[in-house]
C-alpha cells in the first residue's frame, strides 16, 4: 500500500486529531515498522513542541515542585539502600563488597583451621591409641610382678652367644614380662622367637627383635594351652617365627 | 534534510540519517543535549537532575497546560502528574525518538488534552458556549473559555504566520484537543479539507521553525 494516505494522516496524528478507526489503522501500520510515516510523526512531534515553547512561559507556584520532591523523596529513599541501579561505588554497594572480602577471608582461614585440627585430631588419636596399648601392656606386667605366684626363670647364654642373658617373669593366669640383653642382632630373614616348654613340649610364646644394644622387652600373654612351664628358651628361626623351633638356641633357663 | 509533513511520498526517501531534533532549533542545540544529560541522570534516579529539569521545563509546559485547560487548579495537576511521569519513565526516553522539549512537551500537551476532554465530558465547563462562538468566529479564536484573554499570545507566536484557515483547525486541534470530526463538525467543513489544512498548517511551522528546510506551501 502507498504511504501517501497514511503520510496525509501523520501530521493529525502528531497532534492527536485523529480518532477511532483512523487511529487504529495509522497505529497499526507504525507498528508494522514503517520508517518512514515514523520519522514524520516524530518531526511533527518536534514542530508542535517548538510550537508549544513559542507559547509564554508561566512559572507554576513554587508549592508544586516541592510537592513533587516531596514525592520522589519517599520513593526514592526506603529503596536507596539496595538500589540496584546504584554505580558500583555506591557506599552500600562498597559495603556489600567489603563484607563479601570480608567473609570469604574468614570462610578460607577457617577452612584451612578445619584441615589443620582435622590432621591434629587424627594425630592425637593415633598417639592415643598408642598410650592406651601401652598402659594395657603396663598394667599386665604390673599384674604379673605384683602377682604372689609370680615365678622366676633366669635364661643364660648358649654357644652361639655365651654373653647374652635374660630374664623371665611368668604368671600362669597373667602371662609375663621377657626381657634379654647381650643377643647379637638377627641376620636378615630370621628373627629370635621365645619357647614356653612343659613336658618336654615347646609352645611359641612370641617373636622379637633386638635393639642396637642388643637388648629385648618381649609382653607375654598367658598360654592357656600349657601347663606348667619348665623352661623358657630363645631360638633363632625364619622371619615371621614357626609354630616348633627348628634353629639354633640361643638362651635358655628353668624356671625357679 | 528534506523531510516534512507535506511532501509526495516519493520524496520522503531522501536520508534521515541526522538525528530527528536536530535541524530544528540550531540555535539551542547545547541547551538540547544539556535536556537530554538531565533526563539520563534521572533515569540514574538523580533527584538533583530531576530538581534542573524541572527549573528549566516546568514553566514552558505550564504555559502549555493552562493555556489549554483554561484552569489554575486543573492545570497545576496536569504538571505535577506530568513531571511524576517524567521521572517514572526518564528511563524509556530515546533520544533518536524526539528531543527532550518534544518528550516532555507533546506528553503535556496530551495529558492537558485529556484532562479537557474529560472535563468536557462531565460538563463542568461550557461547552456550547465554546463551540458557538469558536463556530461563529473563524479565525483567531480560542478552543476553551479560559483561553480567550490571551489570543494576544497565539498571534505572537508563529501560529500567526499562518493563514487563518489553517490556524483555526491547527489551533482547534494543538489547544483545543478536538479531533477531526469534531473540527470539521464545528467549522462546518468536510472532514478532508480539515485533513488538509492541518497538513498544510504544520508543513509552514514546520519549515517556519527550521529555516534550512527546503519546502514551503
Amino acid at each position: 500500500m502507498s504511504h501517501e494516505p497514511y503520510l496525509e494522516l501523520a501530521a493529525s496524528y502528531a497532534l492527536g486529531a485523529l480518532e477511532g478507526d483512523e487511529r487504529s489503522r495509522f497505529e497499526a501500520h507504525l507498528r508494522e515498522g514503517c520508517r518512514e510515516c515514523e520519522v514524520v510523526v516524530s518531526e511533527c512531534g518536534e514542530t508542535l513542541a517548538a510550537l508549544a515553547a513559542d507559547l509564554p512561559p508561566v512559572t507554576p507556584p513554587a508549592r508544586l515542585k516541592a510537592a513533587l520532591m516531596t514525592r520522589i523523596g519517599a520513593e526514592t529513599r526506603p529503596s536507596r539502600a539496595l538500589d540496584w541501579r546504584s554505580p558500583w561505588w555506591a557506599p552500600w554497594r562498597l559495603t556489600l563488597a567489603g563484607a563479601l572480602a570480608v567473609a570469604a577471608v574468614a570462610v578460607l582461614y577457617l577452612s584451612w583451621q578445619v584441615t589443620t585440627l582435622d590432621r591434629e585430631l587424627a594425630r592425637r588419636s593415633g598417639e592415643l591409641a598408642d598410650l592406651r596399648a601401652k598402659v594395657a601392656e603396663q598394667q599386665q606386667l604390673l599384674a604379673v610382678l605384683r602377682a604372689p605366684d609370680t615365678r622366676v626363670a633366669a635364661l643364660g647364654g648358649l654357644k652361639p652367644s655365651p654373653a647374652a642373658h635374660g630374664r623371665m617373669w611368668w604368671n600362669r593366669e597373667a602371662g609375663g614380662l621377657f626381657v634379654a640383653a647381650g643377643l647379637p642382632a638377627a641376620p636378615g630373614g630370621k628373627t629370635y622367637q621365645l619357647w614356653a616348654i612343659a613336658g618336654g613340649k615347646p609352645v611359641s610364646a612370641g617373636i622379637f627383635a633386638v635393639d642396637a644394644g642388643g637388648g629385648a622387652t618381649l609382653p607375654v600373654k598367658p598360654l592357656p594351652s600349657i601347663g606348667n612351664v619348665e623352661v623358657f628358651a630363645v631360638t633363632l628361626e625364619p622371619a615371621g617365627g614357626l609354630p616348633q623351633p627348628s634353629g639354633e638356641m640361643y638362651l635358655a633357663g628353668k624356671v625357679l | 534534510m528534506v523531510l516534512d509533513c507535506h511532501l509526495p511520498a516519493g520524496l520522503i526517501e531522501i536520508g534521515y540519517s541526522v538525528p530527528l531534533w536536530v535541524p530544528l532549533m540550531p540555535g539551542k542545540l547545547p541547551e538540547r543535549s544539556e535536556g537530554v544529560a538531565l533526563i539520563r541522570r534521572m533515569a540514574g534516579r538523580d533527584r538533583h537532575a530531576f530538581s534542573d529539569f524541572y527549573d528549566r521545563y516546568a514553566p514552558l509546559a505550564f504555559g502549555l497546560i493552562r493555556r489549554i485547560v483554561g484552569n489554575e487548579a486543573e492545570a497545576e495537576d496536569v504538571l505535577q502528574e506530568v513531571f511524576w511521569q517524567v521521572w517514572q519513565e526518564a528511563g524509556r526516553y530515546d533520544i533518536r525518538r524526539g528531543s527532550p522539549e518534544a518528550w516532555l512537551l507533546n506528553r503535556a500537551r496530551s495529558r492537558a488534552i485529556d484532562k479537557l476532554r474529560s472535563i468536557r465530558r462531565t460538563g463542568e465547563t461550557f461547552v456550547a458556549p465554546v463551540d458557538e462562538r469558536t463556530a461563529q468566529q473563524p479565525a483567531g479564536t480560542a478552543a476553551n473559555p479560559g483561553a480567550l484573554a490571551e489570543d494576544r499570545d497565539i498571534l505572537r507566536t508563529a501560529l500567526a504566520l499562518l493563514p487563518d484557515s489553517q490556524r483555526q483547525v491547527i489551533e482547534l486541534a494543538f489547544l483545543g484537543g478536538l479531533t477531526h470530526s469534531e473540527i470539521a463538525r464545528r467549522l462546518d467543513q468536510p472532514l478532508g479539507t480539515i485533513k488538509t489544512r492541518i497538513r498544510a498548517g504544520l508543513e509552514r511551522l514546520r519549515s517556519h521553525f527550521r529555516p534550512s528546510g527546503g519546502a514551503t506551501s
